[in-house]
């Protein structure tokens, strides 16, 4: 299919014209340098982003980010804004992980503050934050806390004491969605959900202990409070089984609805449906509660990290000065106003696998940035670095708003798991001083750096195109894995 | 591992080939739980009866993939073996007894926690031998 090869149009921008053959309403276009764009060629991306430019509603034109790869239905790196009004919602197009996300917490500690400590640190950490699994919860939530939770948000976890009141404002949204409906969760989400609160998950989700390594934004970097040779925290996990189920729940719905709505679809994980239907509605309400969950779910990671600081370096909260920098969503779909064809529009937009990056004096941004930018993190592998990067301008011209949200696997788990050997990954991050601890000895060999693609060269991509720009780059020295 | 794990970058894409769909949806119920715990080191302690329906066989297969999904990470049941019947009536039934033990993270060597099973590459076809693929979402 020749229509499917990319054509340059500028500086690290291809684009897939609109092709009426295939059923495409809209182009695809691509943020890519050369070996990236190499990549996604290699697998289902691009295919999946022109599957995506077919769907009802949708507008201007697909986007794939310089991290994109393969999904289901959607690929992960992909944004697509639907008329708000005669277009559609897409549970595929959120993902399974619903609000999967990042969040960083800022210290008053430099690394050589941390480094006798950091086995200890990590252990505690390790220890302190549950799997999740099976009765392994942290807290005992009944039905009616539980839907406290997916109504209020990071509110609910303030008044319960896992936080306060700065949390919230510097999270996307202030951490809660209004007019979440735990009426449209199944019992089944709920009975995933309840003992998960407050877990981090496996796969490629983590929890760091980090040094500043670069500054790149002095002024950006100071007004978020970072400096270099800083320790700080991120942590990277979403809304567990509880959003897992939403996801399937609501495709299987979708999917059933496609017919009643006249909708035909390349692909059955696209699922969608009008978003003003009532199916659409419920889906919204149910999506929400899982924001709500997963921004509550990393409040009381939050937390529980403040405390082991605590009790291991013996200093208070106050002294080690562990607020709160941002959290940002990278699975999300929410009606925002755009610019389309010179006129302001709203749209649902839906980030799967990428993070919302709006410029200064969007009103969505919290205050204490607005006149700045959103702050956004975009998490490389265990053993390479992290970004902190500004939403700038251009976000709004060519991406809805977004920019990448992370490296991206390059290597199956398979694959990793038959070229390393836990002791040669636990080597190679021992070498460059990483403490790490995991749940299983599979997590640490299938999530070995080499696994993953290059964060810089994803980062350089947003810069250069002045997306979101770069802040500062972090580099691991503890890392937890559940 | 009685089923051939495809390569893929991401996720775990799972094929089986079996003699008939019970052997098929057995050997399904397995690569989850191998996915997830040593199947091996799990001990038939205690026995609960599963049940799962779907419209078709692609929404069976998901159903099942699901259920068997809850039952090891949030009913914390870790299964070694299932012994099941597969119905047809308005839509397709599967009726199993699952025989395990409580999960221990440690004695089951705990892999990762699969999020969902997804229709994304799932085929099922149904000829001399029963072929099924499908992903699990890691």
């Amino acid at each position: 299919m020749s229509s499917l090869i990319p054509k340059k149009i500028g500086n690290m921008t291809y684009k897939i014209e609109k092709d009426e053959a295939l059923g495409m309403r809209v182009p695809v276009v691509i943020y890519a340098d050369d070996q990236l764009l190499e990549k996604m060629m290699s697998d289902r991306t691009i295919k999946q982003a022109v599957n995506v430019s077919t769907i009802p509603g949708v507008l201007q034109n697909v986007v794939v980010l310089p991290d994109g790869h393969e999904g289901y239905g959607f690929p992960v790196g992909g944004v697509a804004a639907m008329d708000a009004e005669e277009g559609m919602i897409s549970p595929g197009g959120v993902g399974y992980d619903i609000n999967c996300g990042v969040r960083l917490l800022r210290t008053n500690l430099k690394e050589q503050d941390v480094r006798p400590k950091l086995k200890e640190l990590v252990n505690d950490l390790f220890n302190s934050i549950p799997s999740g699994v099976g009765s392994k919860g942290a807290i005992r939530l009944s039905t009616s806390q539980l839907d406290e939770v997916l109504v209020k948000g990071v509110p609910w976890a303030i008044d319960n004491g896992y936080g306060t009141k700065d949390d919230a404002e510097v999270c996307e949204e202030n951490g809660h969605m209004d007019k979440a409906d735990p009426n449209k969760v199944s019992d089944r989400a709920r009975k995933r959900g309840a003992p998960q609160l407050g877990s981090l998950g496996s796969g490629n989700h983590f929890l760091e202990i980090q040094k500043v390594a670069e500054i790149h934004d002095e002024e950006a970097a100071k007004r978020m409070g970072i400096e270099q040779g800083q320790v700080t925290v991120l942590t990277h996990c979403g809304s567990r089984g509880f959003g897992h189920q939403i996801c399937s729940d609501y495709l299987r719905i979708s999917e059933q609805a496609l017919k009643k709505y006249n909708i035909s679809l390349p692909d059955r994980e696209l699922a969608c449906v009008p978003n003003s239907s009532e199916e659409g509605e419920s889906y919204r309400k149910a999506m929400f509660a899982a924001l709500n969950f997963a921004w509550s779910n990393r409040q009381m990671i939050t937390h529980w990290t403040r405390k082991s600081f605590e009790r291991v370096l013996k200093q208070s909260e106050a002294d080690l000065g562990m607020n709160l920098v941002y959290d940002v969503s990278h699975n999300i779909a929410k009606v925002e106003k755009h610019t389309i064809d010179g006129k302001q529009k709203s749209v649902v937009v839906h980030r799967k696998g990428a993070t919302r990056a709006f410029p200064a004096n969007r009103e969505e941004v919290p205050k204490k940035y607005r006149d700045l930018g959103q702050p956004v993190f975009i998490p490389g592998s265990m053993g390479t670095g992290s970004w902190i990067l500004l939403g700038q301008p251009n976000s709004m011209n060519l991406t809805f708003g977004s920019t990448a949200h992370g490296a991206g696997r390059t290597m199956s788990r398979t694959k990793a798991r038959q070229n390393y050997t836990e002791s040669q990954v636990r080597k190679f991050l021992s070498d460059k001083g990483i403490e790490v601890k995991a749940l299983t000895r599979d997590g640490i060999v299938e999530e070995t750096p080499q696994a993953y693609k290059d964060v810089d060269s994803i980062v350089n991509v947003s810069h250069e195109l002045g997306i979101a720009t770069k802040v500062a780059k972090l580099v691991p020295i503890g890392v937890i894995k559940g | 591992m009685s089923f051939k794990l495809l390569e893929h970058a991401t996720d775990a894409f799972i094929e089986i080939t079996a003699s008939d769909l019970k052997e098929a949806f057995t050997l399904a119920g397995n690569s989850v739980v191998e996915t997830t715990l040593d199947r091996d080191a799990i001990e038939e302690k205690e026995e609960r009866i599963i049940s799962v329906a779907g419209k078709d066989l692609r929404y069976l297969l998901f159903n099942w993939l699901e259920e068997v999904i809850f039952q090891i990470i949030t009913e914390g049941f870790a299964i070694h073996r299932f012994k099941l019947d597969i119905k047809k009536k308005l839509e397709y039934e599967i009726v199993a007894t699952a025989y395990g033990e409580p999960i221990d993270l440690q004695k089951h060597h705990f892999k990762v926690e699969i999020k969902a099973p997804t229709f994304h590459l799932m085929e099922i076809s149904e000829g001399k031998k029963v072929v099924m693929r499908f992903l699990l979402d890691l």
